[in-house]
């Protein structure tokens, strides 16, 4: 094998791949041959000064992370980025990784400060798994989308001067709480049908009208008890998530019966 | 994908932007019929200010990004097309996650290394 023939034409390659564009008086854009797992270009920001160098990868690598969902802030990040940045002796300024050197020492720097920076590409692996929303966060986002007039965790004070917190408030003559519940037949079904109930049961005269109560029972595979839509009822409007239109209609002033919000079958569990 | 970008997303809120050293960074909800849990990043670099990245993310997992006056090569497809400091978009597709770029041609020119008076939004509202 003929080491120096593959390592003369790899730097051959790194020779051509090597670009400058220059940015102020003593400052330039380094494009090294080097990329992101992403395929973009890693680039060093180049500062001379008397014989002093300093780069800086201008916040690419940790801004790159942190768009890739990767918390900054966590415990576990801040640890591989420390072992990183120590590893490679570059300094971490926020989220800016800098070095500095003699100008004769520039090459070994600039090696340390991409391979810093790749390694930081690699901490994508640290991005959480995707998270299911929760349902209250899915019903205020398509509230907001359909009305302007949305404001999400409402909070109110009770007759009995507790504090509650509702899903979403829609505004104007005719206000509208809304409160969403979910879990369906399960425990936790359960506990956020009790805990919508007391919620619109303890509110003043305001909302003493039904029709300005919402109830939105998510679209849970196991269905609801007829007995918490009826329950529910006595207290709110019950619509159901699976039928958007109706729930649109609502937020905008429209007048709906309690069949057309939401329909009890004979296929719902007792 | 396709379903998230068909479920009708609105943005009704103005970025609220924060200096994170070295750049400057907002998010925006994207408000969308499915409720699904949708986000503008947008970050600019203080430093180089003509570079900057605009970001579609659902949850933790970004699905547009447009990279502007960015360099970029599409190593993943084999094709090596090359972008030299080009405005380019990556669009996650399952074969290549965000490693695929394309050059978008629904934003507005961003051919020299100066940003011109109103890009920032105009660009925002193309992308």
């Amino acid at each position: 094998v003929d080491c120096t023939e593959v390592v003369a034409s790899y730097l051959a390659l790194l020779n051509s791949e090597f670009s400058c564009t220059e940015l102020a008086e003593g400052q330039a854009l380094l494009q090294t041959p080097y990329t992101f797992s992403d395929g973009d270009a890693v680039e060093v920001v180049l500062s001379m000064r008397d014989s002093w160098l300093t780069l800086s990868d201008a916040g690419e690598a940790l801004g790159r992370l942190a768009l890739s969902g990767v918390n900054l802030s966590s415990e576990g990040a801040e640890e591989h980025i420390s072992s990183t940045t120590i590893g490679y002796r570059v300094t971490r300024l926020a989220n800016e990784l800098r070095g500095e050197s003699r100008l004769e020492d520039g090459p070994d720097l600039l090696l340390r400060l991409t391979a810093a920076m790749l390694a930081i590409d690699g901490l994508q692996v640290l991005r959480p798994s995707r998270r299911t929303p929760q349902f209250s966060e899915r019903l205020a986002s398509y509230l907001a989308s359909v009305s302007p007039d949305v404001e999400k965790g409402f909070e109110l004070r009770g007759r009995s001067g507790a504090v509650h917190r509702f899903t979403a408030h829609i505004g104007g003559a005719k206000p509208l709480l809304i409160q969403g519940v979910a879990g369906g037949t399960s425990e936790a079904g359960t506990r956020s049908v009790e805990h919508a109930f007391t919620m619109f049961s303890d509110l003043n005269s305001v909302y003493a009208d039904r029709q300005r109560k919402l109830a939105v029972l998510s679209d849970d595979e196991r269905g609801w008890r007829p007995a918490h839509v009826r329950l529910l009822r006595r207290v709110a409007l019950v619509a159901d998530w699976r039928r958007r239109e109706p729930i649109s209609q609502l937020v905008h002033g429209g007048q709906l019966s309690d069949e057309q919000l939401f329909e009890l079958t004979e296929q719902q569990p007792l | 994908v396709a379903l998230l970008l068909a479920a009708e997303p609105i943005v009704r809120n103005s970025p609220s932007w924060r200096e994170d050293h070295p750049e400057l960074k907002a998010e925006i909800d994207v408000h969308n019929g499915r409720g699904e849990p949708l986000v503008i990043d947008l970050a600019i670099s203080i430093q180089l200010p003509w570079k900057y990245k605009y970001q579609l993310r659902w949850g933790f997992m970004p699905i547009r990004r447009l990279d502007v006056r960015g360099s970029h090569r599409n190593i993943c497809d084999g094709s090596n097309e090359r972008w030299q400091r080009q405005t380019h978009k990556h669009l996650y597709r399952d074969p290549y996650r965000m490693s695929w770029a394309y050059s978008p041609d629904d934003i507005p020119t961003t051919s020299t290394l100066s940003v011109s008076p109103g890009e920032y939004r105009d660009v925002f509202e193309a992308f």
